[in-house]
């Protein structure tokens, strides 16, 4: 998987409100925010901060009240062959098997070639090429995700949107896709937006670490992620320090 | 306005929950009993002077009924009829499958449309099928035609309405996911609409099947001269009331074989284990 070096998904000034049982509900407002290739940003906040609905802004997948979001100075477009999206639920097509679904991602790109042994190559990576012909309704919490990551590394992006993608997987699962995340972003200048709330995931994937303020609906905070260990270890404490003073120590660690 | 079709428990697809003995038990020993009960109070009603004169129950009774049973099998009438019934049935539920589908997904596909059509055809759907018999005979006249149309009028409700119902449930994050991998309006109805509720257009197409078979006697005495429910008819105007029995025996024992078919086809489908 080969990306040219340059890109940058950019969201400028989005605002997006919902509107729920006739209340108006702001989620974001006024976000500036870009992704450039080759790293990982981490978004971090409580749940209900807007997480999820950044990714779905910046997938193209919802129009932004306000503001708008730039594929390379482009308004990006829902479908891009440029994006993967992976949803905080596997969204797995329960009629069709794993490789199948896995193939759903490159099925509507013309580029991509579609075989059952391109599917294998990107399941490997997720270390589920024993299960390929198995029907997904078999899969557990976990092994599900990794097809949904799977569907999204398939299509080849420059980008890739998670949204919490390691939660349900067991600890040495989540250090090794973890890894495999990196590594795109490093080798294959992937560029990586990681939805999480575990501070310590965000500390050891992110190149930065943003803080999304609920309610406010902006960034709280923008953090660099320091090589060196100690210098982690204190800047996990002024996370925690920065949404404690937002009122959300509900955050997990 | 309330568009999901509630189904009669006796059309639900067997519950996977119900676990694999009971269902084994219900399929061996049970309907077995039924089989005995029910001849029990077929023998109980015509053979017993307790609910008329014996002189005319006496053809009606079981005992006279299953010999012409066999003699109306072996010379092939029934068979014959049979299968122009069979055939009338399955033209007809092929065009209210096509109909009823295609409907369901337009009207699905678009609220605006739903809002405005919907409601009407809950109007038309509690219209008997039966009352449209003088206006089928007006614009098609008598023949096969109407009779696989009127049948037709009567299947196309559940599954239009299933079909509907599955799209109300189609799960809104697939259709986003869909999305997200590039895929079109049309691409999204083929490859996840569909196949999402094709358990439920099944599911409407069982009971479509139980409604057809229902109407198909009443619609066959339309002025058609083959099908069993001519020969029906027929068999009272001969005064051959053991035939008449004999014809709705073999009525019975078809519909039941053509839901039993249907459950089994409906089993193969890969939406239907989900
Ligand atoms: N389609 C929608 N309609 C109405 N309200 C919505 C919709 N999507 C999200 N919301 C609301 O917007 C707010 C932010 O939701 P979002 O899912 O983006 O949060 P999140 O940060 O991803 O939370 P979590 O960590 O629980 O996933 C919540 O209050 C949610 O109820
Ligand atoms: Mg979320």
């Amino acid at each position: 998987m080969v990306t040219n070096g340059v890109g940058l998904l950019e969201a400028r000034q989005v605002w997006k409100s919902y509107v729920h049982r006739r209340r108006r509900l702001h989620v974001l407002r006024g976000i500036d925010f870009a992704i450039r290739t080759a790293e990982v940003a981490c978004v971090i906040g409580p749940s209900g901060a807007g997480k999820s609905t950044l990714l779905r802004v910046m997938a193209g997948l919802e129009r932004p009240d306000a503001g708008e979001v730039l594929l390379d100075g482009v308004p990006v477009v829902a479908g891009s062959p440029r994006l993967g999206v992976m949803f905080q639920s596997p969204l797995l097509l329960p009629w069709l098997r794993v490789w199948e679904n896995v193939m759903f991602g490159a099925r509507f790109l013309p580029s991509v070639e579609t075989s059952r042994e391109q599917a294998l190559v990107v399941l490997e990576r997720v270390r589920l090429h024993d299960l390929a012909d198995q029907p997904v309704t078999q899969l557990s919490g976990g092994q599900a995700q990794r097809v949904a990551l799977a569907r999204a590394l398939i299509r080849r992006p420059t980008f890739l949107l998670l949204d919490e993608p390691f939660n349900n997987l067991d600890m040495p699962t989540r250090r090794e896709l973890g890894a495999a995340v990196r590594e795109l972003a490093l080798n294959d200048g992937v560029g990586v937006l990681l939805v999480t709330h575990d501070i310590d995931e965000a500390l050891a994937l992110g190149d930065r670490i943003l803080v999304l303020a609920p309610e406010v609906g902006t960034f709280a905070r923008e953090f660099a992620v320091p090589a060196s260990a100690p210098a982690r270890a204190r800047l996990r404490d002024e996370i925690l320090a920065t949404l404690e003073a937002l009122g959300t120590t509900a955050i997990l660690t | 306005m309330q568009p999901e079709l509630s189904i009669p428990t006796s059309y639900a697809l067997p519950q996977r929950s119900a676990t694999r003995r009971v269902s084994r038990w219900a399929h061996g020993s049970v309907p077995l009993a039924s089989v005995v009960v029910l001849l029990g109070a077929w023998w109980a009603v015509t053979a017993q002077p307790w609910f008329g004169p014996r002189a005319v129950l006496s053809s009606f009774t079981p005992q006279a009924t299953f010999p012409v049973f066999v003699q109306l099998l072996s010379q092939g009438v029934l068979i014959e009829q049979g299968w122009i019934s069979i055939r009338r049935v399955l033209l007809a539920l092929a065009l209210a499958s096509i109909v009823g589908v295609t409907l369901g997904l337009a009207l699905g596909s678009s609220r605006l449309a739903e809002r405005t059509v919907a409601p009407a055809l809950h109007v038309v759907r509690t219209v008997s099928p039966l009352s449209w018999m003088p206006l089928v005979i007006m614009l098609l006249g008598i023949g096969d035609l109407a009779v696989i149309f009127l049948i037709a009028i009567a299947a196309v409700w559940p599954v239009l309405f299933s079909t509907l119902g599955g799209l109300h449930q189609l799960d809104r994050e697939w259709v986003m996911m869909a999305r997200s991998v590039g895929a079109k309006r049309h691409q999204i109805l083929f490859h996840v609409a569909i196949p999402a509720v094709l358990p439920q257009i099944v599911n409407g197409m069982r009971v479509a099947v139980g409604l057809a078979w229902v109407v198909l006697v009443p619609a066959e005495m339309l002025g058609v001269t083959s099908g069993l429910g001519y020969w029906l008819l027929n068999t009272r105007d001969r005064l051959a009331y053991s035939e008449l029995m004999a014809v709705i025996l073999a009525i019975g024992l078809i519909g039941l074989a053509l839901d039993t078919a249907i459950r089994a086809l409906a089993l193969l489908l890969p939406g239907a284990r989900r």
